[in-house]
C-alpha cells in the first residue's frame, strides 16, 4: 500500500492529543450529594447501567479515534497496489498429425519433443494460467473451456500421441484468431513441426503466439564452421524428413558462387560436407542449399570474416529468422521492453519469465541480463532521418555500421548518465548500453521493424553483440566469437537444445511477443483507491460516536 | 444575644394577619386555640347576663348596675392557648443547596413560629440530628421570638439524620398532644415512618414539610460521577446520562408519593418545598392553601 499524498499522516501527531482529551473528558468527577439513598435504590434495581454505560463511553472514544484516524489515512490516499494477477488464457494448439510421430535421433518423437519444450516453457509462466488444449486436426481430446492448469494441462499432452490425419496447424490458427476473445488476450502456444514464421495477425485481435515447433526444413544446413588456415569450410547437412532427398550445396564467396555438391541424404541422416578454399581474401562466406526448401526459406548460412579482428558471425535464413533463432537461444535472457509513451519514470524489474509490458505504440527493446533492472524514461515519439554511430569503437557497435540505415520512428529515451550513447539522431539516443561492461543493458529506441536496419548486414552483428552481452559471456565469445589464429568451432545454428544435427527448434517470434500483451507479459499491477471507503468509515464512525455521545 | 430579626416589617405585617390552623388539638389541648364562652377570665368580652347567686361578684357589671340598677354578670370567651412544637433536621444533609435546605427550614420554621405567637399560642423549637438535639424552650409571646431565633441561627447542619430520636425526644418533652411540624429531607433510611405513625396515633398533629433543593429534585450532573453522601461518605461510581436522570427522577417521585400517601393516610399535613420556592408564595399560599395556615 503506498499513500499518494502521504503529508496528510502528519496529522496523525493529533491522535495521542484526542486521546488525552477524550480520556480526561471521561474521568470521573466527585460530586457530594444529601443523600445516596435514592441513588443506591436505583443500583438495587439495576437500572444505572454501569457497566454499559462506561463500555459506551469508551466506545465512544473509540469511535472518535477511529474517525481521526480513518479521516487521516483517507486525506493520505491510500492506493492499494494489486499484483494480483487475473488469470492468464492459453491456448495450446497441438499439431497431432503425422509427422510429429516422426522419429528424431534422439530417439524422441517429434511430439514428445515438442511436449518437453512446452515443459520448458510452462516452468517460466506463474501459475495464475488456465489453459485450454485444441488438436489439430480438431478432435475430442479438444478441452477448450480454459480448466486446465499448467500441471493438468501437461498431463494430459503428455499421454497425448499424433494419429494419422491430415490438418492444417495455419488454418486453424487463422479460425483461432478471428474466434478470439476482441477484449481478452489469449496467448496461443502452438506445437507443431511446421514452423510459422510468418503467423497471421489480427488488428483487433490481441492474441499473441508462441509456437513451439520442430524443424523448420525438411533439409537443412545444421553445422558450420571455418578453418581459415587450412581452408577448409566444414559443414553438414540434415535430412529431418522420413523421405530420401537429393539436394545441391553451393559455396558462394563474396557473392560469387565458387564451389557446388550433390548430396544424397537418407531419412534423418545428416552428412558432412568439406569444401576446401582460400579464404584469406573472403569477406563474406556463403553456404546455399537448393532446391529451397518447402517448408522453410531457410537455406543459406552466411559467415563474415573480418581478418583483422578477432569478431565473426555465422548465421542462417533472413536476418527476421535469425533474430527469432538468437532470441530462442535464451528466452530467459532476453527480454523485451515496449513501455507506454505516457509512462514517465519507471521501474521495471525484469524477471526471466516476464517479456513484454503494456499495450504500445512505439516501443522500446531492452536486451538486459537475468534479473536486470532497467530505469528509463519514454518520452514523445521522433521522426528520425538518419542514426548516427557515436561510439564505433564500443564493443557493441562492433562491425555494425549503420550507413543507409533508415529508422521512421523511433521514441524519445532519456536514460540514467550511466548508460552510453551508442546510435543518436539529431542528438536523440537511439540505442544507448549502459557502461562499458559486458552483460550491461542495452536499449533500443525504435523497433527495428520500423528501419530498415535489419535489411543489413550490421544488423544481425550487433544482435549478436547483444545476444553476446545478453546471456553468459564466456560461453557467448566461446560460441560466437574466435580468433582467425584459432580453429573455428563450428557454428550452432541456435536449437536450443545444443544438438548440432537436428531436434525441436523453440521459436519465440519476436514481434509477436514484443506487442506486449503477449502471455508472458508480467502481470498488471491493479490499484485500488481507499480513499473514499475510508472516507465513508470515518463517516459513519463520526455518526456512530455522536449517536453514542447523545444516547 | 440580641437577635437580628429575618424578616422585614411588611413581611411581619403580613404574618400578622395569619393564624396557625390548630384543628385536632382544639379538643384535646387543655388550652386550645378557639375559645369557649366562659364566665369571667381572661378572654375577649362576650356578654351579658343576669346574675344567680353564686356567681363570682368580681364579674358583675357595675356600670350597668348603675344605668339599669340590676346585676349583671360579664361573661367572656376564654382564649385557649395551643402548643406547638416545631422539628427542623439540622443533619449535615440539610446543609446541601444554595441556600442550604437548613437555612431555608429554619426560615420557614422562624415564620410558622413567629405566626403561632402572633395568635397567642406557645411554640417550641428544636434542631436535631443523630445525638443531637436542640430545644429553644417553650416561647409565649412575641418577647420570646428572639429565644427561637437563637436556637435556629445557632444550630449547625451536621452530623447523620435521626429522625426517629428527635421524635423520640419530642415525645419526652411534650408528653401531651400538641401540634408538631416537621420540616426535613426526610432522607433518612431508618423506619422514619413508623415512628411517625406511632406519634400520630398519641394523638399528636403533625405537618410535614418536605425541603428538597433543586438539585435533588431535578439533577443537572451528567457523564461519570463519583457521587459522596454528605453523611455517612459513603461512595457510588456512576455514569449520570439523561436516562438515569429520568429513572433518579422517577424514583424521587416514587420516593415524594410514598410520603404523602403515608401522611394522607395518617391525616398529616404533606407539603413539599424546594427551597427554589419562593418562600412568600410558600408561606402565604401553599401553607394557606394546604390547611397549615389560615
Amino acid at each position: 500500500m503506498i499513500f499518494t499524498h502521504p503529508s496528510a499522516l502528519w496529522a496523525l501527531i493529533l491522535v495521542p492529543g484526542l486521546i488525552a482529551l477524550l480520556i480526561w473528558g471521561s474521568r470521573h468527577k466527585h460530586s457530594q450529594v444529601a443523600s445516596l439513598l435514592l441513588w443506591k435504590r436505583l443500583a438495587q434495581h439495576g437500572n444505572t447501567g454501569t457497566f454499559s454505560r462506561k463500555s459506551r463511553s469508551e466506545s465512544a472514544i473509540l469511535l472518535a479515534i477511529v474517525f481521526l484516524l480513518l479521516s487521516i489515512f483517507s486525506f493520505s490516499r491510500p492506493v492499494i497496489l494489486s499484483t494480483e494477477p487475473h488469470y492468464r488464457k492459453m491456448i495450446i494448439l497441438c499439431d497431432m498429425t503425422a509427422s510429429m510421430g516422426t522419429l528424431q535421433t534422439d530417439g524422441r518423437t517429434r511430439w514428445r519433443s515438442a511436449v518437453e519444450k512446452c515443459n520448458r516453457v510452462f516452468d517460466m509462466l506463474q501459475d495464475n494460467w488456465r489453459i485450454s488444449l485444441l488438436t489439430v486436426p480438431e478432435s475430442d481430446k479438444s478441452i477448450t473451456d480454459f480448466s486446465l492448469t499448467k500441471r493438468q494441462a501437461l498431463s494430459i499432452l503428455t499421454e497425448f500421441a499424433p494419429f494419422d490425419a491430415p490438418g492444417n496447424v495455419m488454418e486453424t490458427y487463422r479460425r483461432l484468431v478471428l474466434a478470439a476473445d476482441a477484449e481478452e488476450t489469449t496467448a496461443v502456444l502452438i506445437l507443431s513441426d511446421n514452423l510459422l514464421s510468418t503467423l497471421p495477425d489480427h488488428s483487433l485481435q490481441f492474441a499473441r503466439t508462441i509456437s513451439t515447433g520442430g524443424p523448420s526444413r525438411n533439409v537443412g544446413i545444421v553445422s558450420f564452421h571455418i578453418d581459415e588456415k587450412a581452408g577448409s569450410l566444414f559443414t553438414s547437412i540434415g535430412n529431418f524428413s522420413d523421405d530420401e532427398r537429393k539436394p545441391s550445396l553451393k559455396l558462394v564467396l563474396d557473392g560469387s558462387a565458387t564451389a557446388s555438391r550433390n548430396i544424397t541424404l537418407r531419412p534423418n541422416e545428416c552428412k558432412p560436407v568439406v569444401f576446401q578454399q582460400d579464404l584469406a581474401e573472403a569477406h563474406t562466406v556463403e553456404l546455399i542449399l537448393s532446391p529451397v526448401d518447402e517448408l522453410s526459406a531457410d537455406n543459406t548460412v552466411r559467415a563474415i570474416l573480418e581478418r583483422e579482428d578477432t569478431f565473426a558471425v555465422a548465421f542462417a535464413g533472413k536476418p527476421d529468422s535469425l533474430i527469432q533463432k538468437a532470441l530462442s537461444a535464451a528466452v530467459a535472457e532476453v527480454v523485451m521492453v515496449a513501455p507506454s509513451v505516457d509512462t514517465s519514470d519507471f521501474r521495471l524489474t525484469v524477471y526471466n519469465e516476464v517479456l513484454p509490458v503494456g499495450p504500445f505504440s512505439p516501443h522500446v527493446v531492452l536486451i538486459s541480463p537475468p534479473s536486470g533492472i532497467a530505469a528509463v524514461t519514454v518520452g514523445g515519439q521522433l521522426k528520425v532521418a538518419q542514426p548516427v554511430v557515436t561510439r564505433p569503437d564500443h564493443w557493441l557497435m562492433r562491425h555494425a555500421s549503420f550507413d543507409g540505415v533508415t529508422i521512421e520512428k523511433a521514441v524519445e529515451l532519456r536514460v540514467p548518465d550511466r548508460f552510453t550513447r551508442l546510435v543518436e539522431s539529431e542528438g536523440h539516443p537511439l540505442i544507448v548500453a549502459s557502461g562499458e561492461n559486458r552483460r550491461s543493458q542495452v536499449i533500443l529506441a525504435f523497433r527495428p521493424s520500423d528501419s530498415n536496419w535489419p535489411l543489413k548486414a550490421s544488423f544481425p552483428i550487433f544482435w549478436v553483440n547483444a545476444l553476446n552481452n545478453a546471456i553468459n559471456e564466456d560461453t557467448a565469445s566461446k560460441r560466437w566469437s574466435f580468433s582467425p589464429t584459432e580453429k573455428h568451432p563450428g557454428v550452432n545454428l541456435l536449437s536450443t537444445d545444443e544438438s548440432n544435427n537436428t531436434g525441436t527448434a523453440t521459436l519465440f517470434d519476436p514481434d509477436l511477443i514484443a506487442q506486449g500483451l503477449s502471455a508472458l507479459s508480467p502481470v498488471k499491477q491493479t490499484t485500488t483507491e481507499l480513499a473514499p471507503w475510508l472516507l465513508l468509515l470515518s463517516l459513519v464512525s463520526l455518526g456512530a460516536f455522536w449517536a453514542l455521545r447523545k444516547t | 444575644m440580641t437577635q437580628q430579626h429575618p424578616f422585614d416589617e411588611r413581611f411581619l405585617k403580613k404574618l400578622r394577619l395569619l393564624e396557625v390552623d390548630f384543628r385536632r388539638s382544639q379538643s384535646q389541648n387543655a388550652e386550645g386555640s378557639l375559645s369557649s364562652m366562659q364566665l369571667g377570665g381572661r378572654g375577649e368580652f362576650s356578654d351579658h347576663r343576669t346574675y344567680t347567686p353564686g356567681d363570682d361578684t368580681r364579674y358583675l357589671d357595675w356600670n350597668v348596675y348603675a344605668r339599669t340598677d340590676r346585676f349583671f354578670t360579664k361573661q367572656f370567651h376564654k382564649r385557649q392557648q395551643h402548643r406547638m412544637a416545631i422539628l427542623l433536621d439540622a443533619s449535615a444533609s440539610m446543609s446541601c443547596g444554595t441556600p442550604s435546605k437548613y437555612s431555608f427550614g429554619a426560615q420557614v420554621a422562624a415564620a410558622i413560629a413567629f405566626v403561632t405567637l402572633a395568635g397567642e399560642n406557645m411554640v417550641s423549637i428544636a434542631t436535631f440530628a443523630a445525638n443531637r438535639i436542640r430545644w429553644s424552650g417553650t416561647a409565649h409571646s412575641h418577647s420570646d421570638f428572639p429565644l427561637v431565633l437563637n436556637t435556629l441561627e445557632t444550630t449547625e447542619a451536621k452530623g447523620r439524620t435521626s429522625l426517629q430520636q428527635g421524635i423520640r425526644e419530642l415525645i419526652t418533652r411534650h408528653p401531651r398532644p400538641c401540634l408538631v411540624v416537621l420540616l426535613s429531607d426526610l432522607l433518612d433510611e431508618q423506619d422514619a415512618r413508623r415512628k411517625l405513625g406511632a406519634l400520630a396515633a398519641k394523638g399528636f398533629e403533625i405537618d410535614v414539610i418536605h425541603v428538597l433543593s433543586p438539585e435533588e429534585i431535578d439533577p443537572s450532573i451528567c457523564g461519570n460521577h463519583v457521587l459522596r453522601d454528605i453523611e455517612t461518605q459513603d461512595t457510588l461510581m456512576l455514569s449520570i446520562d439523561p436516562r438515569l436522570q429520568s429513572l433518579y427522577s422517577r424514583e424521587l417521585n416514587k420516593f415524594v408519593d410514598g410520603w404523602r400517601n403515608f401522611c394522607d393516610s395518617h391525616h398529616m399535613l404533606y407539603f413539599l418545598a424546594s427551597t427554589s420556592t419562593p418562600f412568600e408564595r410558600l408561606i402565604f399560599d401553599c401553607f394557606r392553601r394546604g390547611g397549615l395556615l389560615k
